[in-house]
């Protein structure tokens, strides 16, 4: 633990209390209208009731095993490919001229404006959805894979090919583990870009999820289940973050100590 | 580090406050007597685009005027709540959603009644002939819509049960994609879609049928209570108009259908057979509906809304009376 990081936990956590009493306090008066802002109870009973009876035909779990199970497909779809192909992009200039232009272009790109172009192609089913969340991971994986490798001091390799190592040797014992911790930045913004674009990727035709959840309530005004899913989209999204953190410090071991 | 913090948390707070506060006082719609409108359209075939082509709302309505296109009922009743319109159009699904959630509007005006303007349309070849064809298949429709309602209602009058049918939620562009890649097997989907999909598909049932049947879904026009206390006189002339589109809706086809097919980019032709799919009310028509029938469909619809899961409580038939009014129409009328 770094020094004044529990003070720190603590400034963060009255954060957190001062906006729920805020949430409170606000909504208890009644001058704001349950549209707005819907009353924590309100919100918990949407929450008990999805919980128990469903949202739609589908349990509150199962909107979010539905929506976790597309991004975690489609996440280590990502990873299998784009850290590979990152990795030699950054070894090798040719693979990376082949690429770049490609990624460069649709990087960039709001996903909802290229999901009409998937929908088209791949069909309405799950193809697209997956599709679109891969294309979302794969950018932020690729670039930093590429960048870790570019960054990592020719004393380094030079020092190994000294001492005989082949090409194949310095890939997998000089440059891979030296690129890890880049390849582990990628992959945190990866999950964060992918969790972005999931209720983009639930806006067509889909009948569970938890994006799409959000989306159908609002359709119906329900602002109690909108709150509900927002929070635990967010509250996921921080359990998701720190699984990989988790990762990346049993993985990286020596990190912050080279 | 721990300042850092500090701020950002302050900053979190203060930005909560602020946000709370500005909902609960926006201020971007029109204020009383600022002499502006803000209109809302969904460029549904009516007397509302016969207003648009003629310039009506500039330049008689008086005020300011500012006409912002929508897509759906649902975005309408957004911006209704939100106050960043005073008057909008939307079916009477998101009324009585709108009405049964709370949001301060008024229902002033019936556009029309919709007749096999919306249908559910059977790709062909896919073996749908009747109703009970849907079970097992794919069925699109935009959720909370009009023709939501109807295709449920469709299906509960035929005693299916929904969950062997699936249906989809989509937007009509996205339905019209669907379709031609052939991803969907049915869609009950309004115009200029509808047209696209009978090209290659057959009318099943339609919104004319299931009104015959008791289920009536229309076209409204709604406005912020506090816009109409503070401006009956706009919202009176507002109403006027309407009259004065319907008219020529009823009376001159040729007109009319001239005019709504050049707001909408369409052939006459099609303008010509699209409005004879909706019918079209006259002022004591309008009165006759405002006063009588017309709370009651909206209580229905929303009563079935709850049954469907969808909001958790209907007011009862008293609130949705309060909020109908044909006090507007009378007005308009008697001039």
């Amino acid at each position: 633990m770094k020094k004044g990081s529990g003070k720190n936990l603590l400034i963060s956590l009255i954060t957190v209390g001062i906006i729920v009493a805020a949430w409170f306090i606000v909504t208890s008066t009644g001058s704001v209208s349950e549209l707005f802002i819907p009353k924590p109870s309100s919100v918990w009973k949407a929450f008990i009731n999805a919980v128990n009876d469903g949202y739609k035909g589908s349990t509150l779990f199962k909107h979010l095993g539905t929506s976790l199970q597309r991004l975690m497909i489609a996440y280590l779809i990502c990873v299998v490919t784009a850290v590979p192909l990152g990795l030699l992009s950054g070894y090798n200039s040719r693979i990376r001229a082949v690429l770049e232009p490609i990624i460069e272009f649709y990087r960039p790109l709001p996903p909802l404006a290229y999901y009409t172009i998937l929908t088209l192609w791949m069909g309405i089913d799950e193809s697209s959805k997956l599709a679109l969340l891969y294309l979302a991971g794969f950018a932020p994986i690729y670039i930093s894979c590429v960048a870790g490798v570019v960054r990592i001091k020719e004393d380094y390799i030079n020092g190994a090919k000294t001492l005989g190592a082949n090409k194949r040797q310095i890939f997998f014992y000089v440059i891979f583990p030296a690129a890890l911790t880049d390849v582990f930045t990628g992959l945190r913004t990866a999950l964060g870009v992918e969790y972005t674009t999931l209720v983009a990727a639930e806006m067509v035709a889909a009948t569970a999820g938890i994006g799409w959840m959000v989306l159908d309530a609002s359709k119906y005004l329900r602002s109690d289940v909108v709150f509900m899913g927002v929070i635990i989209m967010g509250i996921t999204g921080i359990l998701l973050d720190q699984l990989i953190r988790l990762i990346e410090r049993k993985v990286i071991h020596w990190k912050g100590r080279s | 580090m721990k300042k850092l913090r500090l701020i950002a948390g302050l900053t979190a707070a203060a930005l909560s406050l602020g946000m709370l506060t500005a909902c609960g006082n926006d201020d971007s719609g029109s204020k009383e007597g600022s002499g502006k409108v803000i209109i809302g359209t969904l460029d549904l075939v009516n007397g509302d685009l016969i207003a648009q082509y003629e310039k009506w709302y500039e330049t008689e309505l008086g005020v300011d005027v500012e006409i912002k296109k929508f897509d759906s009922g649902k975005d309408i009743n957004a911006a209704l709540a939100s106050g960043s319109i005073d008057i909008g159009q939307e079916g009477s699904s998101p009324a009585a959603l709108a009405i049964a959630n709370g949001i301060d509007i008024e229902v002033i005006w019936i556009a029309d009644i919709i007749g096999k303007a919306e249908t559910l349309a059977a790709k062909n070849g896919s073996g749908i002939e009747t109703l009970a064809d849907l079970k097992g298949k794919k069925v699109a429709t935009p959720f909370a819509s009009t023709a939501h309602f109807s295709l449920l209602n469709a299906l509960k009058l035929e005693g299916i049960d929904e969950n062997e049918v699936s249906i989809l939620d989509m937007e009509t562009d996205k339905i019209n994609a669907a379709w031609q890649t052939g991803d969907i097997d049915a869609a009950y989907v309004w115009y200029p879609v509808l047209g696209e999909l009978l090209k290659d598909g057959t009318a099943i049932t339609d919104s004319e049928q299931l009104a015959a049947k008791g289920v009536v879904t229309a076209d409204t026009n709604v406005v912020r209570k506090e816009y109409a206390d503070a401006n009956p006189d706009v919202v009176t002339k507002f109403v006027e108009l309407q009259l004065k589109a319907n008219d020529i809706i009823n009376t001159d086809s040729a007109k009319a259908s001239e005019e709504i097919s050049s707001v909408l980019g369409i052939t006459k032709e099609d303008a010509a057979d699209q409005i004879t799919q909706f019918k079209y009310l006259n002022a004591d028509e309008e009165i006759d509906y405002l006063d009588k029938e017309f709370a009651a469909t909206l209580k229905s619809t929303a009563d079935f809304l709850v049954e469907q899961k969808s909001i958790t409580s209907a007011p009862e038939l008293s609130e949705f009376e309060k909020r109908v009014t044909s006090e507007f129409v009378k007005k308009a009328a008697s001039k």
